[in-house]
């Protein structure tokens, strides 16, 4: 089994005026490819802030992160941290962050396109996206157009179109109602399965965290298995 | 296919589809559309001034005027005079003539009235006829005129035509001074009359309403002078920059008590007024500039502020700092450019419809103005009209207009160029914003 995302030793320290807050005290947590880990957590403890440092939009105060083999600091270093973005990662935020300007395919599209992969190719591979995860008649409409649940199952095709090595997803049921999280649950193990995806989501629901093969809980800025 | 950038640019300047541009995009284009249009019916107008002006004083009014001022205030032998005058200033002279100016009194039927008189040199053909000279005003009625019957005749401007309701082939008659004052009998008068051969347009309306002009040899009977003696001898130049070393050349021929005036001395006024048009509007197109690029700035902003979520979706999904600095400038850039193309063509297309716009404002003034003081001001019940244009305020019969193109491209590229860079600044702090704030922000 190969280990496609390693953290180390993740710390992150806020600095407010004179307070400093330690959010994370050091987390270690290894990855494989196919895995479905979920992180579980009180308010406030610092899940999200964890998983902004692996995809790359928050920086650790110390730790490294590697991803296939690659250290993340090589990519600040090189400053081409968008390329680690668009290649390694992709994303599911709790509010789905849809382009309004943009129709649904079109959404999906976009990781492919900034990828500058053929436009022809993006369409097929985004509707397929779409199908997947239920939304082969929604494709020309705009985010204003579609359901909550409806946009969330469209970020989700978002995050997997480009086949990422790794998927984060941070809290993403957290909008939604049961009939909806259900079904957005059943979606998204469904997508993990056929395509063999390796995902880390970050939740309170318990239905969610479940799913995930490799259960953590963070607490007081560190992980245990749970 | 399409630079990503460009398309997404280019989606945001047109909005969601059904609407035909975002409001951002309207708003913008709407400030320098107004900006542009605006400044070129400004400069147009005061272009137009300036050309009119220049046309209607330098091409037909002398440059420089010589006049004897003591004795009988005539100058003898004016030929003599015109050929020295010529061989001085070599070829900086267009025309060296000698001219009567006089106050003289018109007289038709009752109607007694002042005007200008001038009598100038006109050349005469084979037949004997006077022939029209250079530079001399558009002859407007009738047309072709060439020449003119070597009899006693005149040419007068064609708003004195309607003044005094004159035709070609009326006769009028004219009252000058003659001789000198003497306490018993004050100035005899001398009087002629003339016929009519055509009515000019100089475009400058004391000219058109007042001026008078004839053949030199016609005005010696009249002012009872010899034919080698004339009051002024004048002098066109080919290019106004000769002024003043053209007036020292005379100098040296003539000295006291002969005085030299040029036309900036008879238009002081004038002349200070151009310049401070010049300096107006430069100020102007200087305001417009920081204007636009104000305006550029805030509407970029804006629009790069209605973005931010899209900016922090684009960057966390990987789309470079570089391009995100792109799709925010194209986006000012080409509004920019599209605003300048048609505010200038929109500018070209009122300022040549500003004098029927403005009549037809002045109309629905006036139209407004009687009905308001037919019901409702009974003790007077009419209606001092309006004149948005009036003809003796300004010196010309109509609104003047002249476009400078190479003025025109020089505002189209500054106005194109500035809204690159000013798009280019609040898309540089697009680039420059943390998708986590973004993300942050928007989720709690
Ligand atoms: N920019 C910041 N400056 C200071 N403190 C911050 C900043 N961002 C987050 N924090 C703090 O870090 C802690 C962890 O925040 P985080 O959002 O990671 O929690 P979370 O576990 O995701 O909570 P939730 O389950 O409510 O989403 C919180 O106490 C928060 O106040
Ligand atoms: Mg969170």
């Amino acid at each position: 089994m190969s280990i496609v995302f390693e953290a180390k030793d993740i710390v992150k320290t806020y600095k407010n005026d004179e307070l400093e807050v330690d959010v994370l005290k050091g987390i270690n947590l290894n990855i494989t490819k196919g895995d479905f880990v979920s992180i579980r957590g009180s308010s406030g403890v610092g899940k999200s802030t964890f998983l902004n440092i692996l995809g790359a939009l928050d920086k650790a105060t110390s730790g490294t992160v590697k991803i296939d083999g690659v250290l993340l600091d090589n990519y600040y270093k090189n400053d081409s941290i968008h390329l680690y973005r668009r290649e390694k990662i992709g994303f599911v935020f709790q509010s789905h962050y849809l382009m309004p300007d943009f129709t649904v395919l079109e959404n999906v599209m976009m990781p492919l396109l900034i990828l500058k992969e053929n436009k022809k190719i993006a369409e097929e591979k985004a509707k397929e996206a779409l199908k997947d995860v239920g939304l082969e008649n929604r494709i020309a409409h705009f985010p204003s157009q579609i359901s909550g649940g409806e946009s969330q199952r469209a970020a989700a095709a978002r995050a997997i179109v480009h086949t990422p090595p790794i998927i984060l997803a941070d809290e993403p049921t957290g909008n939604l109602d049961n009939k909806n999280s259900e079904r957005f649950i059943e979606i998204f193990s469904k997508l993990q399965e056929q395509r063999n995806l390796t995902i880390l989501v970050v939740t309170h629901d318990l239905n969610l965290a479940d799913m995930a093969n490799k259960k953590y809980k963070m607490d007081d800025g560190l992980l245990y298995d749970f | 296919m399409l630079y990503l950038p460009f398309k997404i640019a280019l989606r945001y300047i047109r909005g969601r589809s059904g609407n035909l541009f975002s409001v951002n995009t309207r708003l913008s284009f709407a400030g320098v559309f107004s900006g542009t249009s605006l400044l070129v019916v400004v400069l147009a107008i005061f272009n137009g001034f300036q050309d009119q002006f220049k046309k209607s004083l330098f091409q037909f009014d002398p440059h420089l005027i010589i006049q004897n001022e003591s004795g009988d205030r005539k100058i003898k032998d004016w030929k003599n005079f015109v050929n020295k005058a010529v061989d001085k200033l070599e070829d900086k002279a267009a025309v060296v003539e000698g001219m009567i100016q006089s106050p003289a009194i018109l007289r038709r039927y009752n109607l007694i009235d002042y005007v200008f008189l001038r009598a100038q040199e006109f050349q005469t053909d084979m037949a004997g006829n006077y022939i029209l000279p250079d530079h001399f005003p558009e002859i407007v009625n009738p047309s072709k005129l060439n020449y003119i019957a070597n009899e006693d005749v005149c040419l007068v401007g064609k708003e004195m035509a309607i003044l005094f309701d004159l035709r070609v082939g009326d006769k009028i008659e004219l009252v000058v001074p003659r001789g000198q004052f003497s306490l018993k009998v004050g100035v005899p008068p001398s009087m002629r009359t003339y016929k009519i051969a055509g009515f000019f347009k100089t475009g400058y309306y004391e000219h058109d309403s007042r001026l008078v002009i004839l053949p030199i040899e016609r005005a010696q009977n009249l002012f009872n002078l010899s034919s080698d003696t004339v009051q002024q001898i004048v002098v066109r130049l080919n290019d106004l920059k000769d002024l003043s070393w053209s007036r020292d050349k005379l100098y040296e021929i003539f000295k006291m008590p002969y005085t030299i005036r040029t036309i900036e001395d008879e238009h002081r006024n004038f002349f200070a007024a151009l310049k401070l048009e010049k300096t107006i509007q430069i100020t102007i197109v200087f305001l417009f500039i920081i204007a636009a690029m104000v305006g550029i700035v805030v509407a970029t902003y804006n629009v790069v502020r209605s973005k931010r979520k899209d900016i922090g979706i684009l960057k966390s999904l990987g789309l470079s700092n570089g391009s995100i600095l792109t799709i925010f400038t194209i986006n000012g850039f080409l509004t920019g450019i599209f605003a300048t193309i048609f505010g200038i063509m929109f500018g070209i297309f009122l300022s040549h419809n500003l004098e029927s716009i403005l009549l037809f404002i002045e109309d629905i003034i006036n139209t407004i103005g009687e009905w308001y003081a037919l019901n409702y001001k009974p003790g007077i019940g009419f209606w001092q009209k309006v004149r948005l244009i009036p003809k003796n305020v300004y010196y010309f019969d109509h609104l003047p207009i002249y476009y400078d193109i190479e003025f025109l491209r020089a505002v189209g590229f500054v106005s194109v160029l500035l809204s690159g860079i000013a798009s280019f600044i609040p898309a540089w702090a697009a680039s420059r914003m943390k998708p986590i704030e973004i993300i942050r922000g928007a989720d709690s």
